[in-house]
């Protein structure tokens, strides 16, 4: 569809004005850093995708990663290898997400209050397991951010987040249960009149999208030797940031898995944009904030206009 | 009704349903063969509704059987009656609208291929298939269309080709007409005909009996919850239906009194809005009741809506009593006495949810309040008023509106707009979805308020509605008049001729 | 309809009389006066102040989210401009045109973008606090004296925060309960489409809901600077949740339609009862967190049964009331 491609001209064109006009912010470390950014962003926004597609919503992927990362500096304190502790982190987050998808639907809370109130639980929780942070941890903790790279020099989490994406285009076109996703987004009523398990399904998306943040709780647990207690604190707003921008309707039923890709990119772009323009990082929060709220006026416009056009279509 | 042994596509003996405190269907009957067009006629509240669902697996019956070609079968939700073949339309399509007409077709069971372990959507065969289909029904579907950008009548085809790819047996229509233009109507019935010619049984509900006479083979009245009768069309006629339907002598249906007509009190000018209303000018004197023909899509309420200041007009003029109104104002328009009652009650009409004193006094609540204060001492005397004047049949003025029938929701409807005291009175189709009854008791409130000096403009889509009650009637069509018929020289030829530009 | 309220105002009512018992009972230091006032009540101010408005924002079927970032811009901009013109009366005024701003915007996306209040105010929550956060380079803002005044005088022993609250409580549940703009807000939170043709102004009527929460949370944002002498960006996290909570636990629907100030005003009491007590029977922060957020789910998730309940049995008395005509 090509307003996704309208969207991906305007992130390259951004990048490139940057480059111009910032100074470094087309130097490799920069681009290292950004497709850092780029990879857990992406990934995590592909699982907020698929919520946000269903009409739901999940603004407690900054608590859930954050207790993900407690979980695996735990695991990894003692040297476990990467293969053990993002397992683990995956099935925690599939745990955590698939309870806010059980209050959800068997008990019917509307989804951001739902999120909201779990949000407070995991956030709160933490700080009684653990006093502050998980400090010392050994390289094999950090494998992943500091020696893994494929052709010397492209880091494996990228490769990871490519993949992810991949395969999420796949499944997205393929599988019905995906395209199922979008019925229930439109019309719940009738996605049950056609013989589909919204519960069920709702419940596994919550699942899936807890599973896929674990990779991306891996690599942001693994970018340092140190993992805190707020580790993705607000972390929520900057992927469904990436989800609106990307096209993804607030109200469910229509989005793709390109658009957030290249919503993602655009929002990994941020904050080393501001910091390379000389604007303090205070600024950040800012940006996103404004930044989703155009994203999503400018989608809310689209509506009036085909409103407007179709009332005077029905005559 | 022989005692021929026939197997039927659809049967139905003895259904018996019953919900607390209401017998809703009383050892039901019904029987559609394959290749028929079988019309149900009831009143509202005769339980074709409840007969339908049962029918859809949605309510399971307490007693009794049904029979998909000669056996016994029992639904416990709507999916297994859609794959057990039978489908039905209701007028709100359960389409998804972001999706294109391809993916509603094959949403929940689309066709899979294997491609190495896993199993993935065949778009090949979902086109192939959705292709024959779409070629059978002669219509010009783009299948990579999305729903929104489809009007009503596309939208149904797209919920017919649905069906089609369920290998539908038994389709059930639901006043499907109720939106589409004359075109369109003729366009449905076709592909209903040949719908027939594929061995497809079609139940038909409606309460347009011109339709019934049109296009269907065999009509089934049901009263309270009853089965009455089941007849050949060609061997019926409409008074012999509708006296079936209320099961007692009708007596003055249309109660129409000679009064004397005064001077204008409403008029319109040239009212255009883009798209929508080409040039509409119209008057109403007091005492008339002024009716306004024309098919759906014709712009009638899209013309009242823009004549009340529910949307913004651009151009024309509104006179009421004499007096020049502004355009696009709602406040300044029932300031001036014009009040218009929506044709749609649940959505538009009502607030079903609050009370009917809520209803009732919701518009004209300011007026009754002091420095912000209601009074709710006046808003309840307007209330209990109404209640007797339309004889609404709740117990208080304190009842929830969602839990009256049909009918009496309607009449609460219309007793908002009568109890603001308007000079004019814009009724859009008063009596949809009403049943005979309560028709006609809505027929000889319109009538008796023409008594009063009010202007009435009723926007009807029913024939004998029209031809009974008025004393003059318009026909639109695109968003234009394009005729003037007085109440002597009006005849249903002429109003369709008119309506089709004939 | 009406008699179901009562039952439940009561219902809510009894639980914090029994709440307030029970804690009390265990530590009796809890009933002195003087720990009532200044620990139960004066800490529940601002969220219930800001309650009070907010509800008429969800009865139209809506929310705010961005309450806490309005009370803290608010607050740091009046604390900011003190420091820099040393004029109170002003910095008082920014406060409230800034609440005044902030409301104003949420409106205007949610009415004439037609955007979902969820998305809008989720997003304004970031936008407002990254403003704050980007003005302030993240430092503290320090407290002018009209706020002082607000979060500290006293009348004899009673903080003048907490009569503020008595007359603006009043003030809305007459709103609410005896105004005809009480009634349209019932009518837009069940059905927006009728409200409108009914005459009635859907998107003034919503406007001024969402205005009266930023005012009011830009008032409570002066109360709660004062109170703490100073102020950062991050002085409104968790206040939205904590609100909801209120809110919910009131008896007002998230969907809308259905609510009521006095619920509002006593489940902001049982919160207080519980805050305080949590606090008295030295739990740890961490785990009161934990407590709200439960709080809230439970609230929701009673009220999900109650009306599925009230529903079944709405059906047995139609048949029984009033039979098809």
């Amino acid at each position: 569809m090509p307003s996704e491609m309208t969207l991906g001209l305007f992130v390259v064109i951004i990048f490139a004005l940057l480059c111009v006009v910032a100074k470094d912010f087309g130097s490799v470390n920069n681009i290292m850093s950004i497709l850092n950014r780029f990879s857990y962003i992406l990934i995590a926004s592909i699982g907020m995708n698929i919520i946000m597609i269903t009409g739901n919503i999940d603004v407690s992927f900054g608590g859930v990663i954050s207790v993900m990362c407690i979980l695996m500096a735990f695991i990894g304190k003692k040297g476990a290898p990467i293969y053990a502790f993002m397992p683990a982190a995956m099935l925690c987050g599939a745990i955590l997400c698939m309870f806010n998808g059980l209050l959800i639907t068997k008990l019917r809370i509307p989804a951001i209050v739902a999120t909201l109130a779990t949000t407070q639980i995991y956030a709160g929780a933490l700080p009684l397991m653990i006093e502050g942070s998980i400090y010392d941890l050994p390289a094999s903790f950090t494998w992943l951010a500091f020696e893994a790279k494929v052709f010397k020099f492209v880091p494996l989490s990228v490769i990871l987040a490519l993949i992810l994406l991949v395969i999420a285009l796949l499944f997205m076109k393929y599988s019905r249960f995906f395209k199922s996703l979008y019925a229930i987004g439109n019309n719940v009523k009738s996605a049950r009149l056609a013989g589909i398990n919204v519960d069920r399904t709702i419940i596994i998306t919550y699942a899936i999208a807890g599973l896929i943040l674990g990779v991306a709780a891996t690599i942001i647990a693994t970018a340092g030797q140190r993992v805190t207690t707020t580790m993705g604190a607000g972390m929520e707003m900057t992927f469904i940031a990436a989800v609106v921008v990307g096209g993804t309707s607030v109200t469910g039923g229509s989005g793709s898995i390109l658009g957030t890709a290249f919503g993602s990119l655009l929002l990994s772009i941020i904050a080393p944009a501001l910091y390379h323009l000389g604007i303090s990082d205070s600024w950040s929060t800012a940006v996103m904030g404004a930044i989703i709220i155009i994203a999503v006026s400018v989608g809310a416009l689209k509506g009036v206009r085909r409103k407007r056009t179709d009332r005077a279509k029905e005559a | 009704m022989g005692g021929q042994k026939m197997t039927y596509a659809l049967e139905l003996k003895d259904i018996t349903k019953r919900f607390p405190g209401v017998l809703a269907l009383d050892r039901m009957s019904l029987q559609v063969a394959s290749g028929e067009v079988h019309a149900i006629c009831g009143e509202n509240g005769a339980g074709k509704s409840t007969l339908m669902k049962v029918c859809t697996g949605v309510h399971q019956p307490d007693s009794g059987e049904i029979l998909l070609n000669g056996s016994r079968v029992t639904f416990r939700n709507p999916n297994e009656a859609y794959r057990s073949g039978i489908a039905i339309m209701y007028q709100e399509t359960s389409l998804f609208e972001q999706m294109t007409v391809l993916e509603n077709m094959f949403v929940g069971h689309e066709p899979r291929k294997r491609a190495g372990l896993a199993k993935v959507i065949d778009y090949a065969a979902e086109r192939e298939q959705a292709g024959h289909i779409l070629e059978l029904l002669g219509t010009d579907l783009d299948m990579d269309e999305r729903i929104c950008e489809l009007g009503m009548a596309k939208k149904q085809m797209v919920e017919i080709a649905k069906a089609l790819t369920f290998d539908a047996k038994i389709l059930i229509l639901d006043e499907p007409t109720a939106s589409l233009t004359q075109r369109e109507v003729d366009a449905l019935f076709s592909v209903i005909l040949k719908l027939k010619a594929r061995g497809i049984a079609i139940a038909y509900i409606s309460h347009r009996l011109e339709e019934i006479f049109s296009i269907c083979d065999r009509v089934t009245v049901i009263r309270d919850g009853k089965y009455i009768s089941t007849c050949n069309v060609s061997e019926t006629n409409k008074d012999k239906l509708v006296a079936d339907m209320v099961g007692r002598d009708i007596g003055a249906y249309y109660p129409k009194e000679t009064i004397a007509i005064g001077g204008e009190v409403f008029r319109v000018e040239h009212l255009k809005q883009e798209g929508l209303v080409n040039d509409v000018s119209l008057h109403v004197n007091k005492g008339e009741i002024v009716g306004v023909a024309g098919l759906a899509g014709a712009g009638r309420t899209e013309f009242s809506l823009a004549a009340c200041g529910f949307t913004p007009a651009d151009s024309g003029r509104v006179i009421v009593d004499g007096k020049e109104i502004p355009l696009r104002s709602v406040t300044k328009s029932m300031d001036a006495g014009v009040v218009y009652v929506s044709e749609d009650r649940s959505k538009c009409g009502l607030v079903v949810d609050m009370s009917l004193n809520d209803n009732i006094s919701l518009p004209q609540i300011k007026k009754f309040s002091k420095r912000m204060f209601v009074n709710q001492a006046k808003c309840r005397a307007v209330s209990k008023d109404a209640i007797k004047q339309f004889d609404i049949k709740a117990p208080n003025e304190d009842f929830i509106v969602a839990n009256l029938s049909g009918g009496n929701q309607q009449k609460v409807s219309v007793a908002k707009g009568v109890a603001l005291h308007p000079k004019v009175l814009i009724l859009d189709e008063p009596t949809r979805g009403v049943d005979v009854n309560a028709k006609a008791e809505i027929y000889s409130i319109i009538s008796g308020f023409a008594k009063k000096d009010l202007g009435i403009l009723m926007i009807s889509s029913e024939m004998p509605e029209l031809l009974g009650m008025c004393d003059r009637i318009y026909v639109m069509r695109d968003g234009l008049i394009c005729g003037e018929l007085s109440r002597q020289e009006a005849t249903k030829e002429k109003i369709l001729k008119l309506a089709l530009n004939i | 309809m009406k008699s179901k309220k009562f039952n439940f105002n009561f219902a809510l009512g009894a639980l914090f009389l029994v709440l307030f018992i029970a804690i009390g009972l265990k530590t009796p230091n809890f009933f002195k006066p003087d720990y009532l006032v200044n620990v139960m009540l004066r800490n529940i101010i601002e969220l219930g102040m800001i309650a009070l408005p907010v509800t008429l924002v969800v009865i139209t079927g809506g929310i705010d989210l961005s309450l806490g970032s309005i009370a803290t811009l608010s607050g740091i901009i009046g604390g900011m401009s003190y420091k820099a013109t040393g004029s109170g009366i002003l910095a008082v005024i920014l406060v409230l045109l800034v609440g005044l701003a902030c409301g104003w915007f949420n409106s205007l996306l949610v009415t004439k973008l037609n955007i979902p209040a969820m998305v809008t105010t989720l997003a304004t929550l970031y936008l407002f606090q990254g403003i704050a956060r980007g003005i302030t380079q993240g430092n503290s803002v320090y407290a002018f004296p009209a706020a002082k005044w607000l979060g500290n005088f006293e009348i004899g022993s009673f903080p003048i925060q907490i009569i503020f609250y008595i007359v603006l409580a009043v003030f809305f549940v007459l709103l609410l309960s005896r105004t005809y703009y009480g009634k349209y807000l019932y009518a837009i939170g069940h059905n927006e489409i009728a409200s409108r043709f009914d005459g009635i102004n859907t998107v003034r009527c919503k406007m001024i809901a969402y205005i009266l929460s930023g005012l009011m949370s830009a008032f409570a944002g002066m109360i709660m600077l004062g109170r703490f002498s100073s102020m950062k960006y991050t002085a409104g996290d968790g206040m939205n949740l904590k609100v909801v909570t209120i809110i919910v636990l009131g008896g007002t629907s998230i969907n809308g339609g259905v609510g009521s100030m006095v619920g509002t005003i006593i489940a902001t009491l049982i919160i207080a009862v519980l805050n305080s007590g949590l606090t008295v029977l030295n739990i740890p922060i961490d785990v009161q967190t934990i407590v709200q957020g439960s709080v809230l789910l439970i609230s929701l998730i009673t009220y999900a049964i109650i009306e599925k309940r009230n529903l079944s049995h709405k059906r047995h008395e139609v048949s029984k009331a009033v039979k098809t005509a």
